[in-house]
């Protein structure tokens, strides 16, 4: 018997999956629209030379302006520190402490990639806290310690390069004045 | 995990600014029970709307989520009747922004190096460039700002990094 | 003239590897593309292609020791190799240097951050 494949059921080749290193991730909802406290919050950030390595903001949006980021989890106590100035009170803050990014490569612009990964996660019941494409992948955060379960499921929707396996990042750069 | 030191660059190093213009979005505000609708609406629009230029997505409550979806404006009839047949639910909830651009950076490092998104956001507003929304991963920054904006935006971050030339 | 032949680019920063790309193919190269040491080596193997862009830094195998395996082999040193590095001193020359305990055999090496204009002028004269 013949059996035709169709694309609901295909795997989608995929280069790659990475996993982040724990994070914590902040969301920030500004109560009214003028407020500026958000571009303030990300300039002490960087005065505290503090990495953003994730980053979502949307204004014009439901109900208020929302952004979100991740920060590495060491440096969380830092960024709660300046979140406590009195500047950031008319700001709605949420916390998540155990955070992780999985990133899937490259995502060729596509719609059904991009389907079929929020389906994965919402199948298996992972939750997804923010997402962004980037250039050339799709990056979501979820619960840290969901990370392998994740990339396992997804490894059921996608197809990657025979040699591959989800991995961490090896190393990292840390800017030094000079 | 190994740490590289390397010298804190007074202005920095991108690979490339790029604009692109004639863009919508789609803003899907979605209870999380109606996520597979949107799984369907999205996969079905691969063969409508073709491609996406940018998504973004975050939580909103326990309840709700939101997402950015952009894409060209060209294909916006398109975006509209495949939401409409495969997103039922979805389509009150779908606010649809016409005539949008998009600016992106990217460089060496950029999702393990401070101060980017602060100084390319506060070049950006120092011009008055409104940012409707962003989307940080991996070694990009993509910023959507409104119709007629994406040159004057490049210019502001040409003038703000370094692009490297022969 | 790029005769449509396959260039291999090969990075752990994948938005890079897809700009390369896309300029790439805006050339009418073909191109395979790899994110670590270990999987571009099967793609060597596998595609042969005509020039291969290393990124020095990577995950399970670096550039500079993928270099020096291809260049000690009988089967691949004549496949081009462009390094991408970040650190400009430490290859002064392109060729048997010495520099840091690295040794590359490399035909030729461009320095982050990349100029694709530059790139593209590289692997043109190279192949």
């Amino acid at each position: 018997m013949k059996t035709v494949l169709s694309r609901e059921n295909c795997k989608i080749s995929i280069g790659g999956i990475k996993f982040s290193e724990k994070l914590t991730h902040v969301s920030l909802e500004k109560k009214t629209t003028d407020d500026s406290s958000i571009n303030e919050l990300l300039y002490l950030l960087a005065q505290k030379r503090i990495n953003i390595p994730f980053l979502c903001h949307s204004s014009t949006t439901y109900p208020n302006h929302r952004s979100c980021f991740c920060i590495n989890h060491e440096n969380f106590p830092h960024v709660q520190s300046l979140l406590n100035f009195t500047s950031f009170a008319n700001l709605n803050i949420e916390i998540i402490q155990s955070v992780g990014t999985i990133t899937l490569f490259p995502h060729k612009n596509s719609f059904h990639l991009l389907g079929k990964i929020i389906q994965t996660f919402t199948k298996f019941d992972f939750s997804i806290y923010s997402m962004s494409s980037s250039i050339s992948a799709i990056a979501l955060n979820t619960d840290f310690l969901s990370l392998d379960m994740v990339a396992e499921k997804l490894q059921e929707v996608t197809s990657l390069p025979k040699n591959h396996a989800p991995f961490r990042q090896e190393f990292c750069l840390k800017e030094l004045q000079q | 995990m190994e740490t590289i030191a390397v010298y804190w660059e007074s202005k920095i190093k991108v690979y490339s600014i790029t604009h692109v213009t004639d863009l919508s979005m789609a803003r899907f505000v979605f209870p999380f029970n109606a996520t597979e609708e949107l799984c369907k609406t999205l996969m079905a629009l691969e063969d409508t709307v073709q491609r996406f230029e940018l998504v973004t997505q975050d939580y909103i409550d326990s309840s709700l989520s939101q997402m950015n979806l952009f894409y060209n404006q060209s294909k916006q009839k398109e975006a509209e009747t495949t939401i409409k047949r495969w997103g039922y639910e979805l389509q009150e909830k779908v606010i649809f922004i016409p005539s949008l651009e998009l600016v992106y950076l990217h460089g060496p490092h950029f999702q393990d190096r401070f101060g980017i998104v602060d100084t390319a956001f506060s070049a950006l507003e120092n011009g008055d460039i409104e940012i409707i929304a962003a989307g940080c991963a991996g070694t990009t920054i993509y910023v959507v700002i409104p119709s007629k904006q994406a040159l004057p935006a490049t210019q502001i971050l040409r003038e703000t990094f370094i692009i490297p030339t022969t | 003239m790029s005769n449509g032949q396959l260039i291999l680019v090969v990075d752990d920063d994948t938005d890079l590897v897809e700009m390369v790309s896309m300029k790439l193919e805006s050339e009418k190269f073909r191109v395979a593309k790899a994110y670590d040491g270990v999987e571009a080596l099967d793609k060597i193997k596998a595609e042969r292609p005509a020039l291969i862009i290393l990124d020095v830094m990577m995950p399970r195998k670096d550039g500079y020791t993928l270099c020096d395996e291809l260049k000690n082999s009988d089967d691949y040193k004549d496949i081009v190799v462009v390094l991408l590095t970040a650190v400009t001193e430490a290859i002064s020359s392109t060729n048997y240097t010495h520099v840091g305990g690295k040794t590359t055999l490399a035909d030729d090496f461009v320095t982050k951050p990349i100029d694709l204009d530059k790139l593209m002028e590289i692997v043109k004269d190279n192949l």
